[in-house]
């Protein structure tokens, strides 16, 4: 599976991520030259690289900085704690503090020299796990809004934009944080750009195939119709081709093959790197690309409530446990749904976790805005 | 579908003035109605091709709504207006074929006819109207959540003569629409998918209000079904009784269908929310003080 760390920065940036990546060393450079602070929310969908921005961020920090990953325990606790310049010092000398309660993850920093004078930053990945959808279960996103509301540090936060969408609805999460960095879709050369700096110049052969839907735009599906006496009837009926639609180039031009291949890499992969990356990987076949190998998902799903509001959660919150949606679900038959879900395609299982893959992100997030579950 | 050139033909031909044929208008005493055989046959298909293509295009519109899901209003309030030119223009064309009328013919016939209507048929032809000032000014669209006279339902069909409800209970409710004129029409969501609902909890006074009014909004804003947005917030109005407080939860469902979805996973879940945080329901009346 693709991480959104497989995309450095500089790539981000040559690919179009200059004013987001811009933005984050905007807030670091005031707070290291004249010791503003302030809260920055990271957000995006799920592998579009938004750990790369913190680990930007980190760079720019050297070892002024404390970086609190969280994980779906996080929702237990009260949230990460904002480290001081004692902790950042006793990072810095090697010297690993943890978080100051039994929620907050483990806490790491680079580099062993470069103390901070000031409280230090502290850079939190995934707030996303600070909240879980039920009753009472906000009580850690509120403690950490609330400490770091009032702080003089730097605190760079990343957030799962469907997350971030449904907090900010329900708990106005964007009051906290003056500085937002939302990270936009790609177009076609910027997908090239990424996967070419991924790759280097050793790219597949782009061969045309004649396949993928760029001579069938209409398929025919047959409906079928009962008869009495238990007979029946194929009735045809025409259907849009997702592979043709994936694949069409709106331009009207005419386009070479590796255009129209990155093209369909992008309507795959919604413009979101990390899924390009996926999508690119899974694509090629035999050293060889052709818009015909990359396959695109059924986007027309429908789901019913159970496998909704399941799906939504997984979706927000990026990989979940099956025990933890068992107890925030204990009225659905959460095995069941997850075992249809897994049949489609939407999720997978790995271990004790459930997580989209790159490829199902975008027929699921389809699927819940058609349910009106995402707003 | 083939009929329809037919008739087109018949108007071609019966607008031609002087012309000879039998059954044309003429001002020399002649029949000006032209009921042959053949012209009937035509208006009943005419009329059979009308219904068919009012009922595919309000099937294929519903079917075509219902993919759309959330945006289904901006098809479904097609529909009633489609049914009313179908059926508008099959009259005209029938008219035009069996009666034989020029376009001022066509108005006093009109006239007659709703002179005559009006007399004989006046409830019929006020339920028409309504079902005119239904399309014209649209009150409510197929879809929406109303409430008409004594009930309350979804809008599943809107007809010439009436509108045809779907009540939580599952019951088709035929509602005449002359019901516009005589009765207000409540309208829960006015064509959009998002609807304010409401659920009430009484507590006893004596328990931890904040604490259940937290509970109360929690349990909705974490509904799979809500909906939460700047001009669509979640509130919880706490009123105050002698005997019991009462906490109201009000939020909308991203879609009015799950209605009864949403007030009863709140329900279920702010129940046992309660239980756990010992906040109980009003003693019973044989425990309140006299007086």
């Amino acid at each position: 599976m693709v991480t959104d760390t497989s995309v450095p920065v500089e790539d981000l940036r040559a690919a179009g991520y200059g004013d987001e990546v811009e933005k984050v060393a905007t807030a670091v450079a005031r707070y290291l030259d004249d010791g503003v602070g302030g809260n920055v929310a990271v957000v995006s969908d799920p592998y579009a690289g938004r750990d790369s921005l913190l680990s930007y961020a980190e760079s720019l920090l050297d070892d002024a900085v404390v970086r609190v990953d969280l994980d779906p325990a996080a929702a237990d606790g009260s949230g990460p704690e904002l480290p001081d310049s004692d902790e950042i010092a006793a990072n810095a000398s090697g010297d690993a503090a943890t978080g100051a309660d039994d929620a907050a993850p483990r806490t790491e920093s680079d580099g062993d020299d470069g103390v901070a004078e000031r409280a230090g930053a502290v850079v939190v990945a995934n707030c996303h796990y600070l909240f879980e959808r039920r009753i009472d279960g906000f009580a850690a996103l509120d403690a950490f809004l609330d400490r770091i509301a009032l702080s003089e540090t730097l605190v760079i936060t990343s957030w799962n934009r469907h997350a971030w969408s449904y907090l900010d609805a329900v708990r106005d999460v964007g009051d906290t944080f003056p500085t937002v960095v939302e990270i936009p879709r790609l177009d076609a050369e910027e997908i090239a750009t990424v996967v070419e700096a991924h790759y280097g110049s050793d790219l597949p052969a782009f061969v045309d195939t004649g396949r993928a839907g760029r001579v069938k735009t209409i398929v025919f599906d047959g409906w079928r119709v009962r008869l009495p006496r238990g007979r029946s009837v194929s009735v045809p009926y025409p259907r849009f081709n997702p592979a043709w639609t994936a694949s069409w180039s709106v331009t009207g031009e005419d386009e070479g093959i590796e255009a129209v291949t990155f093209e369909k890499v992008r309507r795959v992969s919604v413009g979101n790197p990390g899924v390009a990356l996926a999508v690119w990987a899974e694509s090629v076949t035999e050293g060889e690309i052709a818009p015909g190998y990359i396959e695109a998902l059924e986007t027309d799903l429908t789901l019913d409530d159970d496998a909704a509001v399941l799906l939504w959660t997984v979706v927000a919150q990026e990989s979940v446990g099956i025990d933890r949606l068992s107890a925030l679900f204990e009225r659905r038959p959460v095995e069941a749904v997850i075992q249809g879900l897994v049949e489609r395609g939407l999720v997978t299982v790995e271990g004790d976790r459930v997580t989209v893959p790159p490829r199902a992100l975008h027929p699921a997030v389809v699927a819940l805005e058609r349910r009106g579950v995402l707003w | 579908m083939v009929s329809l050139p037919t008739a087109g033909a018949v108007f071609l031909q019966t607008a031609t003035p002087g012309a000879s044929t039998p059954g044309t208008p003429a001002g020399d005493g002649t029949d000006p109605t032209q009921f042959t055989p053949e012209n009937v046959l035509t208006a009943a298909v005419i009329l059979v091709v009308a219904y068919l293509l009012a009922s595919t295009l309000s099937l294929v519109l519903s079917r075509l709504a219902d993919r759309l899901a959330h945006q289904r209003f901006r098809v479904m309030f097609l529909i009633p207006i489609v049914k009313f030119f179908v059926y508008g223009g099959a009259l005209y064309v029938v008219l035009r074929l069996l009666f034989n009328l020029t376009q001022t013919q066509l108005v006093a016939f009109a006239g007659l006819l709703g002179a005559a209507l009006g007399l004989g048929l006046k409830d019929l032809l006020a339920d028409i109207v309504g079902g005119l000032v239904v399309v014209l000014e649209q009150p409510f669209q197929v879809g929406d959540k109303v409430q008409m006279g004594e009930y309350y339902g979804e809008v599943v069909d809107i007809g010439v003569r009436s509108t045809t409800l779907v009540t939580p209970n599952d019951t088709l409710v035929v509602v005449p629409n002359f019901t516009l004129f005589n009765d207000s029409v409540a309208n829960a969501n006015t064509s959009d998918a998002e609807m304010l609902v409401t659920v009430d909890f009484f507590v006893d006074p004596d328990s931890d209000v904040a604490r259940a009014t937290d509970i109360v909004e929690d349990a909705l804003i974490t509904s799979p079904y809500v909906f939460v947005a700047d001009d669509a917030p979640a509130t919880v109005v706490v009123e105050d009784d002698l005997y019991y407080r009462t906490i109201t939860g009000k939020a909308y469902v991203n879609d009015l269908r799950s209605e009864m979805d949403f007030k009863t996973d709140v329900t279920e879940r702010v129940l046992d929310a309660f239980d756990e945080a010992g906040i109980e329901s009003p003693k019973a009346s044989g425990d309140l003080p006299e007086g």
